[in-house]
């Protein structure tokens, strides 16, 4: 009944305990759904009421102790009976209302009695059965169950009363535990120690084991969550060995290649932007700039695609909800999804051959790192996927927000009419041609000339946060693209030595689904990345207004060092103050070239100054996606108003 | 409806500013065709300190910038000022396409001649009114910049090809403006220099209570705590960035219970006001959630109202 993670129509869940709690500056410890998943609105108001009433930490740490019984689950849900006695009775004065949720409740209880299989029926646990049917039998006014008296018994202790404050509640809960199940939670928490590691010990935690990652200039890292920066999800590097000691020129070059794909810039072009860039802090990088694997695959398996998707016709993952219909690469939903197969081999014949440069150790790395690839990207379609409502929503929203921000910046075009401004030099055509069109007033038409760049910080740092932030890449290049306006996403990484920017959705393409490709590995060169991607936005002649949003975390760092200069005597590492002063300067120097760059930030509070010293005040936080259509159209406000 | 003059002072509003306001009605009544324009308000703005601060600037001769989100009264403020002050009022509902000639005015053809064809702002000025420039930073900064002298303290209006509008004392121009829309913008310092400021809260739980009992004295004491309690709550949704700003709607709220008086069931009622303006499916259901939590849906006017 209550479980303590859940995801798909979590959102509402937690949008109905905070609006119980009267409270959104927290996350629900628990959330409650129903038998067919969709959320329990009476149990999750509870949850929401027992924030409201309860110190929910003290009975958050009361669950905790006794997290690593067997019977945890069953302990849930029949203490949870006792809170929410307690909770209603405090709540239900002023809130009439709840006494018909409640009611509610404890028909829809009876209902799916029925409905149950004898298979259901024998899933269950008995006590907590027991427990409920006695509950929302009194609830009703109905004679429930016949039960036997220690259950009688127990029925009575969960009536919480309404006066009783936190600590009345843990007594009681204690209390219970130990009388009806024997379970003593002052002496196992004794026995077996803290049993969970968090607060400030969980910070470090987490930072010693995020700190190994430092050591590895690799691309081969163990999936994240998705979901952020959660207790327990802290990542590791699976590398081993020092790669940077071990590192040459033509290995590297080796590497790159078979990780990223061949430079899609011909050498002339590269030259003359390794002669801009590769200066100063940057002297020792080298810059790569390719398109995204999955791209690559996906053009050279074109014809290969056709005779096999024809040959199987079936068996293939689902696409999310809210891309269907909506790309346009080359073909339908069906042809896209039944290029999969195809395409990954045709990549791996394709990579076979670069592989062959590699040392056996890249050579494994390589291999790994593109199966990790794989995976992410399934992982992003999921997360997509089981998200769709929420994210085809926050298209619509940021559409329309775009929209209307980008309707209040253009000019309307001037055309003849019979009132308006007069127009001296045609007043004549009046007395003479009886024309009365010699007023001029704001016509119908517009103009746009908007471009965007979307930049994504792809290093390693992003780990937690895979998922989300392809997510929001995916979101908001769709929403500008719907109002017309283009869109290139590229994520930028620093790893041996080299800055690799990587297109993952060119700007005359209208599929975003590569933008689900993203996978973070490596580090961040912020100074160098900006620059390189400041470097890739259209010339001013075509578009007036050109935008370089970036999706950052304001903490670069890299394992290449910053070279001795005037600034000190000695290299220096990539990193802290030197890093985010770099990135700084990269930034003020795109804006010269009349660039507009602004910043979403998802990351942790640690790095929100940097966040402020890297982009001043165009930049804002999120910290949910459903944050983002707000973020976003205020930085584009912000950047129309600073344009005018 | 009651004296607004008494009203204020059952508001307990300093005498010393209702003796200002009688004393400026007695400046240059109104007569004519133009008492149709003084404003009569359904319900007068409630929020003492704001009443006194919006008082005290008109009397000071200052234009006043009503400046707050949504829900907050600007309008009603705006409207309840002009009908204390007993002037008449121009409406100017400012939009992107707003340029110099919607507001002063425009050339058009008149038979045999080009006419001058005034704007509201024009007339406002002429016949000593109240400019009501609401949601002013949907405008162009640029297109606005015609009222700079009518603002400060040349208090004059040049009007190329006509000529120079010298603006009646008693001419005041009150602007709204809900810096949190999408499509607004910030008001350049020229114009925001003109204008002084008051900084709209959203209406106090009390005076919300008031405000729903003075517009429905029948409806149950008890019920119109839930309403009042769900006008917060979904405020405070849309403040968190769940639900965007639709859902904050005071008007929408009390024409849901002014349906309800009709004999519509509340759950109706409030779907068709408050859930339904929002054409999003995911976000209407979190506004639903909202209102099943906190409203029963199968109220009728009985059960209502008393």
């Amino acid at each position: 009944m209550i479980k303590k993670h859940y995801s798909g129509l979590q959102r509402r869940a937690e949008n109905i305990i905070w609006n119980a709690a009267g409270r959104y500056d927290f996350d629900p410890p628990f959330m409650a759904f129903l038998e067919n998943g969709e959320p329990d609105g009476y149990y999750n108001m509870v949850i929401g009421l027992a924030v409201k009433w309860l110190d929910i930490e003290k009975i958050e740490d009361f669950f905790a102790s006794y997290a690593g019984s067997h019977k945890a689950d069953e302990f849930d849900s029949i203490l949870w009976l006792g809170i929410e006695n307690c909770v209603y009775e405090k709540e239900v004065e002023s809130r009439p209302i709840l006494r018909k949720i409640r009611a509610g409740r404890a028909r829809r209880f009876y209902q799916s009695r029925q409905t149950l299989s004898r298979q259901q029926m024998m899933l269950q646990s008995m006590p907590v059965y027991d427990q409920e049917q006695a509950r929302w039998a009194k609830v009703l006014g109905r004679r429930g169950d016949s039960l036997p008296s220690k259950e009688r018994k127990l029925v009575g202790a969960l009536e919480f009363s309404g006066d009783w404050d936190t600590e009345a509640v843990i007594t009681a809960m204690k209390g219970i535990l130990l009388s009806f199940f024997h379970y003593d939670v002052d002496a196992t928490r004794q026995d077996s120690g803290p049993r969970r590691v968090s607060g400030g010990a969980a910070q470090i935690l987490r930072r010693v084991l995020r700190r190994e990652q430092r050591y590895h200039d690799t691309l081969i890292v163990r999936n994240g969550t998705g979901e952020g920066d959660r207790e327990g999800s802290a990542q590791l590097s699976r590398g081993s060995g020092d790669p940077v000691a071990a590192r040459n020129a033509e290995e590297d070059l080796a590497y790159i290649r078979a990780a990223f794909g061949e430079n899609i810039l011909r050498p002339k072009e590269m030259t003359i932007l390794e002669n801009n860039l590769l200066k100063g802090a940057h002297a020792d990088c080298r810059l790569w700039v390719a398109r995204s694997r999955t791209a690559i695959g996906k053009a050279q398996a074109a014809s290969a695609t056709a005779s096999a998707a024809e040959r199987t016709g079936h068996g293939h993952r689902e696409a999310p909800e809210a891309s269907r219909g909506q790309d346009d690469h080359n073909g339908s939903l069906s042809d896209r999804r039944q290029n999969l197969p195809a395409y990954a081999n045709t990549y791996n014949r394709e990579q076979q051959e670069l592989l062959k440069d590699l040392n056996p150790r890249d050579a494994r790395e390589i291999d790994r790192a593109r199966r990790d690839l794989r995976e992410q990207n399934a992982k992003n379609e999921q997360w997509l996927h089981d998200r769709s409502q929420l994210i085809a929503s926050g298209i619509r929203r940021l559409t329309a927000r775009i929209d209307e921000a980008l309707s209040s910046a253009e000019r309307a075009l001037p055309e003849n009419a019979r009132v308006g401004s007069l127009i001296a030099e045609k007043a004549y055509r009046l007395p003479v041609l009886h024309d009365p069109d010699v007023f001029e007033r704001p016509g119908e038409e517009t103009e746009r000339s908007v471009t965007v760049d979307l930049l994504l910080d792809a290093s390693a740092s992003r780990l937690n946060y895979e998922e989300q932030l392809a997510a929001e890449a995916y979101v908001i290049a769709k929403s500008f693209m719907a109002c017309r306006v283009p869109v290139q996403v590229e994520t930028f990484r620093s790893l041996r030595g080299y800055t690799v920017l990587q297109i993952l959705k060119e700007r005359d393409s209208r599929d975003c689904r590569n933008i689900l490709t993203y996978k973070a590995g490596g580090w961040n060169r912020d100074g160098l990345g900006l620059r390189l991607a400041g470097s890739m936005v259209p010339d001013q002649s075509r578009a007036g207004l050109r935008i370089l949003l970036v999706l950052t975390d304001a903490s670069p760092n890299d394992s290449t060092r910053i070279l001795a200069d005037a600034a000190s005597l000695f290299a220096r590492e990539y990193q802290g103050c030197a890093a985010v002063l770099d990135a700084k300067s990269a930034v003020a120097d795109i804006r010269e070239e009349n660039v507009r760059v602004a910043a979403v930030f998802l990351g942790p509070t640690l790095y929100l100054e940097n966040l402020h010293t890297i982009y001043g005040k165009e930049c804002v936080r999120i910290h949910r996606i459903e944050q983002l259509d707000e973020g976003v159209s205020d930085l584009l406000e912000m950047i129309l108003r600073e344009a005018k | 409806m009651q004296d607004i003059l008494e009203f204020l002072r059952q508001e307990g509003i300093e005498k010393e500013l209702i003796d200002g306001i009688r004393a400026f009605r007695q400046e240059a009544p109104v007569t004519g065709e133009l008492k149709r324009r003084i404003p009569a308000p359904e319900v007068y703005y409630l929020g003492t300190g704001i009443w006194e601060k919006a008082i005290a600037a008109i009397l000071c001769r200052k234009n006043l910038l009503l400046a707050g989100p949504k829900a907050t009264g600007k309008n009603i403020l705006a409207e309840s000022l002009g009908a204390a002050f007993e002037r008449p009022a121009w409406n100017v509902s400012f939009h992107i396409g707003a340029d110099a000639a919607y507001l002063v005015g425009t050339d058009t053809f008149d038979g045999n001649q080009v006419t001058f064809r005034q704007g509201p702002v024009t007339l406002c000025a002429e016949n000593g009114g109240f400019g009501i420039l609401d949601e002013i930073n949907m405008a162009r900064n640029e297109a606005m910049a015609v009222l700079h002298s009518a603002l400060d303290f040349r208090r004059e209006l040049d009007v190329p090809g006509y000529h120079l509008v010298e603006m009646q004392p008693q001419t005041r121009y009150i602007a709204t403006m809900n810096y949190g829309y999408a499509g607004t913008r910030e008001l350049n310092e020229a114009l925001a220099s003109r204008f002084v400021v008051l900084d709209m809260p959203i209406i106090a739980e009390a005076d919300l209570d008031r405000l729903i009992a003075s517009r429905f004295p029948d409806l149950k004491a008890e019920l119109r705590s839930q309403f009042t309690s769900l006008f917060y709550e979904l405020d405070r949704k849309a403040r968190s960035a769940e639900v965007s700003e639709k859902a904050s709607d005071l008007r929408g709220l009390l024409d849901a219970i002014d349906l309800c008086h009709r004999g519509l069931r509340t759950g109706d009622a409030l779907a068709m006001c408050i859930s339904d303006k929002t054409f999003d499916p995911y976000e209407k259901q979190l506004i639903q959630d909202v209102i099943d939590e906190r409203i029963d849906p199968d109220l009728s006017g009985s059960d209502l109202f008393a």
